[in-house]
């Protein structure tokens, strides 16, 4: 709830009720005394936004002076209105027309998703939160940089070590900036150090043999894979953040073409053009969806 | 004894000396660097707390928050920036899926704080809303399309960088509402050791359109940086004021910002003054000096609209120097340019007038380190000769990238073609988060280049000798002997030369190396600044021997231009070397930095005519040479 009564969109909600409620006051009193009421909730509106920006509390003299501000403002707002001074004044529509926009973009964050909604967008999109595959294994690099056919060195030393114990067949191969073990490293880092293709590759490699030579940015590689992890899917929980996150980009792209389709069906949209200059075709052009 | 602690204390304690000068308190705080740069013990594994990872970013990406951004089209905001960042396939304003060849790290959304979001309001809002005449015009010709939406857009920067916007897009109520919410996406996309959104915006001073713009990046989170509303240039164009906008944002919030400085090749000769302040028309005073140089440590070398390291009249004897340089005019074309503002727009000959203002002033205003970064407007950062999606929406992958003008000002045009698929940034920061990306940003261990990720170390000392280029743990010896990328060197020994180490690995994806240069630029004794480029190591250095004029004879070239392919048989996946200055003198301050330059491969140019089928124009090039700049490391007396 807190984090509720700090959203501008709530304020702005609340804000816009209070003037209905005072515009129906107004109104009804015909044009008698109008009365500006400040009570505890704008205080506390004043307060935080006080805050919220210079990180203390007001003094009384200053929150005396936004109170004046606000009541002058207020004033102002209410005898413009009047004077139907709101329309067709382009910032006013301007405004108005993002809150549009941003009301049906935080309508999707406002309606919290249930754990419900959560977990149904988990099952119907796990694919996109498996965590990537993971290898340890050793590499011996024949590197283009230090021989003619680094490939074929590459195949004379494999018919040599085959099955052989890693530990033995160490010093083989150039020496890169890499190390000769890689010990539990996800695809994604292998893809950052050695390209896609390298850990691709591996993935279809069996563990405990030397094999290869598969290819990366740097030269061809002999491979002897220890251990290899698939994708797994990740617990529920320590992704919660990022679905929450994701969920509501959907809904929020979802809420937006809906609220928009919606309110276009109640208009109708002509298009009255010199049809010297935009010719029949183009008007239909420009009523495709 | 006593030179040898002098010595001691000049690798060891001078950095975090000059980080605190430079860059004032908003640098990796004392802690932090002892631990990076603590003497080490037995084993080269125990303690390592420097950086041993770059982290790849992009310090300059616009969204449909830009006003100019959303008036080329882009619909895509700062969400679908980071999804595309962080390693999703999303799909690009005109249709087109797109993604990286592989995520980067991190990611700076840097929108124009001025109008931020207001175009999308001129677009998607009621066309009747334009009761403002001019805005009116914009929205009307906008949504027309075409060539007519250029010119208007043209419009949109031309007023911007006269200062003639619109009241209806300086709205501060509005422009509160649109930071609120960036922030509110930067936090929720802020994932630290995965992907980190740093905060940011951009200040487009464009007077006269005149470049001077900065971007200003953020250390703090969102709690911090919404606290004062990102600075504009209604308020000034004068990059002084933004300055102290940024002494008041650390004093109120007690946070930490720094600002870069981008495209001094589109400012007519006024990014990098040596004698006269372009603002007042007086002459530099010490302040500005001190300011510019505690508040921007960095300076954007390279991007989509030109690469800015040096230039080929400023820098004859450089054959490399003539690279993707745009020298027409200024941002809007709207002054042509002429040979003698060139020495005040480049990153190098910035760095050599800083050592003379130095030893004039006492201040070296320019001892920046370097970033490459994009500067696109689509809400890509593509970096990528064969993923390019162009600076704005209007030039994103099609055939009529062929034909495409950028801009255009009374017959003077800059055509598509001429975009750089460049840069980004790597950052050697000790983990993946917004304040080690930004301390190592603040003590300048980062470097530039024109798009690949190339792996670059680069460390100078005293004593570096040539085994050390064979150790595989080259920063372990980088640092333990010396100083990284950004650092200092102090007060020679006795007898001793300046010695570095550098060495460039690949990027796995990209063309081979052809070879590593430093560059060096010094002062003499008559006060007057020199430059030279050293090639440090190459491939096949058997068989590429260096003719009677010091030049190394040309790699090769294995590029297929009609089919946009190339084979890495030429260069080398590696080098790395140790050199010393043969030309040293102790007397003279100087500074170093490495140049490293792959062989040749196809532009990005070479694969829309094969992917479209077009012929692209013939003042066109079609292959390039990419290249990272690393910050410099200095030399003072």
């Amino acid at each position: 709830m807190k984090k509720l009564i700090q959203e501008p969109l709530v304020h702005f909600l609340l804000f816009g009720l209070a003037l209905f409620a005072l515009y129906g006051l107004v109104n009804e009193k015909d044009d008698g005394a109008n009365i500006i009421v400040i009570d505890d909730y704008d205080m506390k509106n004043i307060i935080a936004s006080w805050e919220m920006q210079w990180k203390r509390l007001p003094t009384d003299e200053e929150l005396k002076s936004l109170i004046q501000q606000n009541i002058k403002q207020e004033i102002f707002y209410q005898e413009a209105l009047k004077m139907n001074l709101d329309h067709n004044d382009e910032i006013i529509k301007r405004r108005l027309a993002q809150k549009m926009q941003f009301l049906s973009n935080d309508l999707a964050t406002i309606t919290e998703p249930s754990e419900e909604d959560l977990i149904d967008f988990f099952e119907q999109n796990a694919d996109n939160y498996l965590s990537p595959y993971s290898f340890s294994f050793y590499q011996i690099i024949f590197s283009p940089d230090h021989r003619n056919d680094p490939k074929k060195d590459a195949l004379d030393l494999k018919t040599k070590v085959e099955t052989s114990d890693p530990e033995q067949v160490k010093n083989q191969g150039d020496s890169m900036p890499f190390p000769y073990f890689f010990e539990n490293t996800d695809a994604n880092e292998l893809q950052r150090q050695l390209g896609n293709k390298f850990s691709e590759e591996l993935e279809n490699l069996v563990v405990g043999q030397w094999q290869g030579p598969i290819k990366s940015g740097f030269g061809y590689h002999l491979v002897y894979i220890v251990d290899k992890t698939a994708p797994q899917r990740p617990e529920f929980e320590s992704i919660r953040n990022e679905l929450l996150r994701d969920l509501e980009y959907s809904n929020q792209q979802k809420l937006d073409q809906l609220i928009f389709a919606e309110l276009k069906k109640k208009y109708e949209i002509e298009y009255e053009l010199d049809p010297e200059k935009f010719d029949e075709s183009f008007v239909a052009y420009l009523k495709e969806r | 004894m006593k030179k040898y602690q002098i010595l001691i204390a000049s690798l060891l304690i001078v950095p975090f000396l000059t980080i605190g000068q430079q860059v004032g308190e908003m640098t990796m705080d004392m802690k932090e660097g002892e631990k990076i740069h603590k003497k080490r013990g037995y084993s080269p594994y125990a303690g390592r707390y420097f950086p041993t990872q770059v982290f790849w970013g992009d310090t300059h990406l616009h969204t449909s928050n830009s006003l100019d951004a959303r008036a080329f089209g882009t619909v895509l905001g700062p969400e679908e920036a980071y999804r595309l960042a962080r390693g999703e396939e999303i799909t690009a304003t005109h249709g087109e899926k797109v993604k990286l060849s592989r995520p980067l790290d991190w990611l700076v959304v840097a929108d124009h704080s001025d109008g931020m979001g207001a175009m999308n309001e001129i677009i998607k809002g009621d066309p009747n809303l334009m009761s403002d005449a001019t805005v009116k015009d914009w929205h009307q010709r906008i949504n027309q399309g075409g060539n007519e939406a250029l010119m208007a857009t043209m419009d949109v920067i031309n007023s911007f960088a006269l200062g003639k916007i619109p009241e209806v897009l300086i709205d501060e109520d509005f422009a509160q509402t649109v930071w609120d919410r960036y922030i509110k996406t930067a936090e929720k996309y802020n994932e630290p050791g995965r992907f980190t959104t740093i905060i940011g915006y951009e200040w487009t001073s464009t007077e006269d359109g005149n470049n001077l713009h900065r971007n200003v990046l953020y250390r703090d989170n969102g709690d911090l940086a919404r606290q004062m509303l990102p600075y504009t240039t209604t308020e000034s164009f004068n990059p002084e004021d933004l300055w102290q906008w940024m002494e008041q944002y650390e004093t109120k919030t007690k946070g930490n910002v720094l600002a870069l400085a981008h495209n001094g090749n589109l400012s007519n000769g006024i990014m990098f003054p040596v004698e006269v302040n372009p603002a007042t028309g007086k002459p530099l005073d010490e302040n500005y000096m001190k300011d510019r140089i505690k508040w921007e440590p960095l300076y954007e070398i390279t991007q989509i609209k030109g690469d800015g390291e040096a230039h080929p009249l400023l820098s004859p004897n450089d054959e490399f120097a003539d690279y993707e340089n745009w020298e027409k005019g200024n941002l809007n074309l709207s002054t042509a340019k002429t040979d003698d503002m060139l020495q005040y727009e480049y990153a190098r000959e910035a760095l050599k007038n800083g050592l003379k203002m130095e030893a004039k002033f006492g201040t070296n205003p320019y001892k920046f380190g370097v970033v490459g970064s994009t500067d696109s407007h689509t809400s890509l950062a593509t970096a990528e000769e064969d993923n390019f999606f162009g600076k704005h929406s209007g030039n994103e992958p099609s055939a009529h990238r062929s034909k495409g003008i950028v801009g255009e000002f009374e017959g003077n045009k800059i055509f598509d073609w001429e975009l750089v698929a460049s840069g980004y940034a790597g950052v050697w920061a000790t983990e993946n988060t917004r304040e080690a990306i930004f301390d190592a940003m603040a003590r300048k261990e980062v470097y530039a280049t024109t798009g690949p990720r190339i792996l670059v170390r680069f460390f100078g000392g005293w004593d570096f000798e040539s085994g050390d280029a064979k150790n595989r743990l080259p920063a372990e010896i980088g640092y333990s002997k010396g100083v990284p990328m950004g650092g200092d060197l102090y007060s020679a020994p006795k007898g001793k030369s300046p010695t570095f180490l550098v060495g460039a690995l690949k990027d796995p994806y990209g063309g081979n190396l052809d070879r590593i240069q430093i560059v060096k630029g010094w002062l003499d004794k008559s006060g007057k600044t020199h430059e030279k480029v050293y090639d440090v190591v190459w491939s096949d250095m058997d068989q590429r021997k260096a003719d009677k004029d010091g030049k190394i004879p040309d790699v090769g070239n294995t590029v297929d231009v009609a089919n946009a392919t190339w084979s890495n048989t030429i260069g080398r996946a590696e080098l790395i070397s140790v050199w010393k200055d043969p030309d040293f003198d102790p007397k003279q301050s100087a500074f170093y930095y490495a140049r490293v330059i792959e062989i040749p491969t196809p532009r990005w140019t070479a694969y829309d005519a094969k992917r479209f089928g077009v012929e692209m124009p013939k003042e066109s090039p079609m292959t390039t040479t990419e290249r990272a700049y690393t910050s410099p490391i200095w030399y003072t007396p």
